[in-house]
């Protein structure tokens, strides 16, 4: 795995001077390094919608406009900040459009994003306990890296397993079952700690 | 936990999961296949070009074997007719 250690990346830091500048050629250059990839990740979650792909992509560059200023380049890349918000503002846009096409919307979209639909709570406003979150992330980086992958792929970007299967080179059902067995492990370790909690509050009383 | 906690869990990763290429690599494999069938499409297309090529001129030596063919069994049917003609003249 790649771990950032800082904004090392000097082109990135001069797109990012040049927007805190509020110079229109610091978009145009993010543009051109980050465009394909981000309607790469648009389209993955939002499927053959391209109008709402491209509306997705401009509201991603409006809001790293908005909020450069908080962006803290030792914690992530260019590059991860703005695929965590391009896939969050993707999620978002697919809510808004099951209000409107409700039939249509599950044609070509995956399991995981049918959820996000029918689970209103914008993702911005999520509130989760520090320490759950800190030990999610934890196992999640002690996984084999495949299933990390998957894992990954499935659940943060949204890949039907199909699509997985394809560029990892498996089965469907390889994809599916190691999945199912990760996320039952990862449930699993959330559920001992639980007991162990019910436990100690048993023994005070 | 439940399974949706978990689902909704994993919209947080930390950046340092996601610095992973999965995504370029993706794109990659993609550009990789398209290169790959456009390649293939066009040595069809050439191939269809040199057939198409060796059907013209395998034609054409056709017909000119054809024609050849055809100015041989005039000239031979001529020749009597010359010889006849030039004894009748040899004879007078």
């Amino acid at each position: 795995m790649r771990v950032w250690k800082g904004g090392y990346d000097l082109k990135d830091q001069k797109i990012i001077n040049l927007i805190l500048e509020g110079n229109e050629l610091g978009f145009i250059k993010l543009a051109n390094k980050y465009e394909k990839l981000l309607f790469y990740i648009a389209k993955s979650i939002l499927g053959n919608r391209i109008e709402d792909v491209e509306e997705c992509v401009n509201d991603t560059y409006l809001k790293l406009w908005n909020n450069i200023d908080k962006y803290d380049s030792d914690k992530a890349s260019l590059k991860t900040y703005l695929i965590i918000i391009v896939r969050n503002t993707a999620i978002n846009k697919l809510r808004d459009l099951s209000k409107h096409e409700k039939n249509q919307i599950s044609d070509d979209i995956t399991d995981i994003a049918k959820y996000y639909i029918d689970n209103k709570q914008n993702l911005e406003k999520s509130i989760f306990d520090k320490e759950d979150l800190s030990k999610l992330n934890t196992l999640i980086k002690n996984l084999k890296s495949v299933d990390q992958e998957i894992i990954i792929r499935k659940y943060f970007y949204l890949q039907s397993s199909k699509h997985i299967a394809r560029v990892m080179d498996m089965t469907v059902t390889a994809v599916d079952s190691r999945s199912s067995r990760t996320r039952k492990i990862l449930q699993k370790e959330f559920e001992k700690e639980d007991e162990e909690v019910i436990r100690k509050e048993n023994k005070y009383e | 936990m439940n399974e949706v906690k978990l689902i909704d869990m994993l919209s947080y990763l930390e950046p340092e999961l996601l610095e992973d290429d999965y995504i370029e690599k993706d794109m990659n494999k993609l550009k990789n296949l398209i290169s790959k069938i456009s390649e293939s499409s066009s040595l069809i297309t050439f191939n269809k070009g040199l057939r198409s090529i060796i059907k013209i001129i395998t034609f054409i030596i056709a017909s000119l074997l054809v024609l050849v063919g055809i100015i041989v069994i005039i000239i031979k049917k001529k020749k009597p007719k010359i010889t006849k003609k030039a004894f009748n003249f040899v004879t007078n």
